[in-house]
């Protein structure tokens, strides 16, 4: 088991190292050269190769990707074009906002969807499961861009009882992290729902209840933990979700993370910073996936005996 | 077999009738059957996949998934003597889902087909048999793990002090059905159902259990509902048999006669389908037909599409019962009026 | 006892006629089915169906409500946008857009995502851990966020998003190919096949890729939506499909600005979009477990 973590430790570095090489090449590509950008729109040809030279922009590019990963070591991801400030604090500033509403969507929609997928199950045909298999549908086509703009006219704007957009309070995050939590949760509340009817009809369970245990003994301690197995595999795919849907949603709540950050950054082809914010947000992601699997081995007692169940 | 006193009645089912509401239709599990079993007795409950068996046992736990299932009328006497001075005779149809609850794992207990899925996959075997005595006995610290490493010892697991960490996937499928039985006895049930408990497992491993049983029951005088389609199994630790055909009992008797005479041809074609060594045909018996669907019985005697005996009467009605021999009897149109 | 059961098996089975049929209706997708048809023939016969041209701008028809509302006029069914274009031939001519980016690029994605799948599943070994990294590492970047970084090289437009479709979608076929042609490989058809001194492409292509097609169409259809939303969100977000050409997602995006006073500009493509993702999943669904394994392939 500890290999398995070593090796997808290793992994996630290469991943990284992987995207950085890539977005660096972006930079260097085309018709961005870093040079003119720099110098801003009335430079004159000297500055231009001024900045070259001091930037070492004149040199092959695999001495310039070697520099650029030197600085990286040091913490220096460039200043931005831009803000005029170094790239890596602009976007690690940034970090707070974006995990809030990340995080306040991730844990609504676990509570919301989870209790949901198993209320749908145990209460199977029922009004209750109607519902939810309704919600499941209509929450994996809706794009949530559309979905937050409907909460926007409606709580926003029809109703007045929250505010529609900038930084703030709790009250602020409220509809934004809505609308980014809609699909992963309806994904979610379907698996955490057919993943509990699998398991309420199976022998064990019939076995608990044949033990005399109470209903809720039998729900909560036998039948969740065996139906939470698939949802953790789900989690990653959910992080990522969250993650990329951020994005949008930050752009149309002007909430001021690190998604609305890149997305200007690349308006202004302000590069430094789309490098950083690529490189955060991957790093983000990748390691929030390891923490996953690691999870993963932790719930299911069979993975510690057989290592990885030859999932891939 | 040389048992103590058998006559004490301990659990009787009349009439017991359990239903499922599906959308195609009805279909009729259990559809009016009677038996009574005695303290210390073992009742094999025999019959063709589908017959409506496990729905029997089920029923009795009252553990039938309610929304398409129902008991719908019946009764399920039980002679209860742990929850007060003097016996009480408790109708489970009657009680409710946490007065049931008492019962269930207590004094009756149930073991389940599929050694490979009746133990749940995330908890340790000792968190598993640990339950039905934290429950009903309200054991808990030392007192529990002794409890628990004594069980194991009773059946026979090895190295039980280790064990109890292990989980399930850890275990052979034989060892799993004796970590089953464990939680089946913790609580020193008077009646353990026994839902072929010896179906999914080897034959050499089936032997072991089974004599398992035996010494268990010799040990607590309990009662066993051994439900099978394994005439061997019935003819080695059963003291009577009930053979069941779509959702019905259509014979009951002690063993020895029903091996030696069976009377329901049903029951004779059970007994011609076994393999026996020596037999002179090369060709099996096996019963023309097929049993039919829970949900479309015909009128009348269910058996009668396949039976080479039937009459006018069979198509019209279900036979009442016929007394063979004291308590024997079947249900057969061939032997009504003739036998005493 | 009686013989005569509770009830009958005639009377059970009798639910009537209709019972019957709203049974059937609701379990094969028609409605999605007609919807998904609706579509398409939107956007191959966009320039005979639309009303109206769907750039024509009408300074005087600006924000026309639709028909039905106070202010609406039947000239332009769904009311009009802020430049005065007529909503309805604009989703229409929108449909094209979604339709040309999910066939072109879960066309390409599905192909080379087979190939790889196909690859690794039948020659295991190196070539199957190769390509299991690369999936692996494909599918646990964040994509939206690559995709930004793209843009900013890479001029909008229907191009950079079939190439994100591609570059990204691929590994979700190949994973699933590849457990499938796992297990096809060991059946005794492809070991027959080896006897016959059938070379490895040939097993792949001739034996193994026809048992593929099942779980490939549902793999599809399944992916449509997705990749339909992925176009919206792009467009919307201004680097996708650029306007004058309408686009469900940039048409979005537009009317967030006229949110409160012309709710119609959002709505519409709104509603398209999700009557397009909700068809394509059911009807995927419902192909994922009408082609059951055990079944014949299609």
């Amino acid at each position: 088991m500890q290999r398995f973590i070593l090796f997808r430790f290793i992994q996630s570095i290469f991943i990284i190292i992987g995207v950085l090489v890539f977005v660096f090449i972006l930079g260097r590509v085309g018709v961005n050269d870093p040079a003119i950008l720099m110098a801003g729109p009335d430079a004159e040809e000297q500055d231009i190769k001024e900045i070259r030279r001091i930037y070492g922009l004149d040199k092959p590019i695999p001495i310039q990707l070697a520099y650029f990963f030197k600085e990286l070591a040091k913490g220096n991801f460039g200043r931005s074009y831009n803000w005029d400030q170094p790239a890596l604090r602009l976007v690690v500033g940034r970090i707070p906002a974006t995990l809030q509403l990340a995080l306040l969507s991730f844990f609504m929609v676990w509570s919301l969807s989870i209790s949901l997928g198993v209320l749908a199950a145990v209460n199977r045909g029922t009004w209750v499961d109607t519902i939810t298999r309704t919600y499941v549908f209509v929450g994996q086509s809706m794009p949530n861009f559309w979905f937050a703009l409907l909460l926007i006219l409606f709580f926003g704007v029809r109703l007045g009882w929250l505010p529609t957009s900038g930084y703030g309070g709790i009250r602020h995050l409220i509809l934004p992290a809505m609308a980014l939590g809609l699909f992963g949760g309806a994904g979610l509340t379907r698996l955490t729902r057919s993943g509990m009817i699998n398991v309420l009809d199976s022998e064990y369970v019939k076995m608990a209840r044949a033990k005399g245990l109470r209903e809720r003994t039998v729900l909560f301690k036998h039948a969740l933990k065996n139906g939470a197995i698939p949802l953790v595999t789900m989690l990653g795919p959910l992080l990522a979700r969250l993650f990329s849907g951020s994005l949008i949603i930050e752009l149309i709540f002007a909430w001021p993370g690190i998604g609305r950050l890149t997305y200007q950054a690349v308006l202004n082809s302000d590069f430094p910073v789309v490098q950083c914010a690529v490189f955060i947000s991957t790093a983000l992601l990748v390691f929030g996936n390891l923490a996953v699997d690691v999870a993963y081995v932790f719930i299911d007692p069979r993975i510690r005996s057989f290592g990885r169940r030859g999932r891939r | 077999m040389l048992d103590g006193d058998m006559s004490e009645p301990l659990l009787e089912v009349k009439d017991l009738k359990t239903f499922f509401f599906l959308r195609r239709g009805v279909a009729q599990a259990v559809n009016g059957v009677s038996f009574r079993l005695n303290r210390g007795q073992v009742l094999g409950l025999v019959g063709e996949s589908g017959c409506g068996k496990s729905v029997t046992a089920s029923s009795i736990l009252r553990l039938i998934p309610s929304p398409p299932g129902r008991i719908v009328g019946g009764r399920i006497l039980f002679h209860d003597r742990r929850f007060a001075a003097a016996e009480r005779v408790v109708d489970f149809v009657e009680l409710s889902q946490g007065e049931m609850r008492r019962y269930r794992g207590n004094q009756v207990a149930v073991i389940l087909q599929d050694p490979m899925t009746s133990l749940n996959p995330v908890y340790t075997v000792g968190n598993q048999v640990s339950e039905p005595f934290r429950l009903h006995r309200r054991l808990s610290g030392a007192a529990l793990l002794k409890e628990v490493i004594e069980v194991l010892k009773r059946v026979r697991i090895p190295n039980p002090e280790i064990r109890i960490a292990e989980y399930p996937h850890q275990f052979s499928g034989g060892m799993r059905q004796r970590v089953s039985l464990a939680m089946g006895i913790s609580c020193s049930p008077e009646l353990l159902i026994a839902d072929e408990p010896t179906t999914a497992l080897d034959v050499t491993i089936q032997a072991q259990i089974l004599s398992l049983l035996e010494q268990l029951k010799e040990a607590t005088g309990m009662a066993i509902i051994l439900i099978t389609h394994n005439l061997g199994i019935v003819a080695r630790l059963c003291h009577r048999v009930a053979v069941m055909y779509a959702g019905r009992i259509v014979e009951e008797g002690r063993v020895e006669r029903i091996f030696r005479e069976p009377a329901h041809p049903y029951t004779r074609a059970l007994m011609a389908s076994v393999p026996r060594l020596g037999m002179k045909s090369r060709k099996l018996f096996a019963i023309e037909g097929q049993p039919p669907s829970m949900l479309a019985l015909p009128p009348g005697c269910s058996f009668w599409p396949r039976c080479s005996s039937k009459r006018e009467e069979c198509e019209k009605e279900f036979p009442p019962p016929a007394t063979i021999e004291g308590e024997d009897y079947v249900r057969c149109w061939q032997y009504q009026g003739r036998l005493a | 006892m009686a013989g005569a059961s509770v009830v009958t098996s005639g009377q059970a089975l009798s639910q009537g006629l209709g019972q019957r049929v709203w049974w059937t209706f609701r379990r094969t997708p028609v409605v999605p089915a007609l919807i998904v048809l609706l579509i398409i023939v939107a956007a191959l016969f966009a320039p005979w169906i639309a009303p109206q041209d769907p750039s024509r701008i009408d300074p005087e028809a600006r924000l026309t409500a639709p028909a039905w509302s106070p202010g609406g006029s039947p000239k332009h069914l769904l009311g009009t946008d802020s430049t005065g274009r007529d909503l309805l031939s604009r989703i229409i001519y929108g449909a094209r857009v979604s339709l040309i980016v999910a066939v072109i690029g879960i066309g390409v994605s599905a192909c080379f995502g087979t190939l790889m799948g196909l690859l690794a599943g039948y020659f295991g070994g190196l070539v199957d851990m190769t390509i299991m990294r690369i999936v692996d590492v494909m599918m646990s970047l964040p994509v939206l966020f690559l995709a930004l970084a793209l843009a900013a090289v890479i001029p909008s437009g229907m191009f950079i998003i079939i190439l994100i479709v591609v570059v990204f979608g691929w590994s979700q076929f190949a994973r699933i190919i590849r457990g499938e042609v796992l297990s096809l490989k060991e059946r005794d058809f492809v070991a027959l096949a080896r006897v016959a001194q059938a070379g490895p492409w040939r097993i792949m292509l001739r034996h193994i890729l026809p048992n593929l097609v099942n779980t490939l169409t549902v793999l599809v259809t399944l992916d449509v939506g997705g990749v339909v939303m992925f176009e919206a969100a792009f467009s919307f977000i201004g680097f996708g499909v650029q306007p004058p050409t309408p686009s469900w997602g940039n048409m979005l995006s537009e009317g967030q600005n006229y949110l409160t006073t012309a709710w119609w500009i959002a709505t519409f493509p709104g509603l398209a979009l999700m009557a397009m993702v909700f068809s394509c999943n059911f009807i995927g669904d419902w192909l994922r477990d009408a082609l059951d394994p055990k079944l014949r392939q299609l």
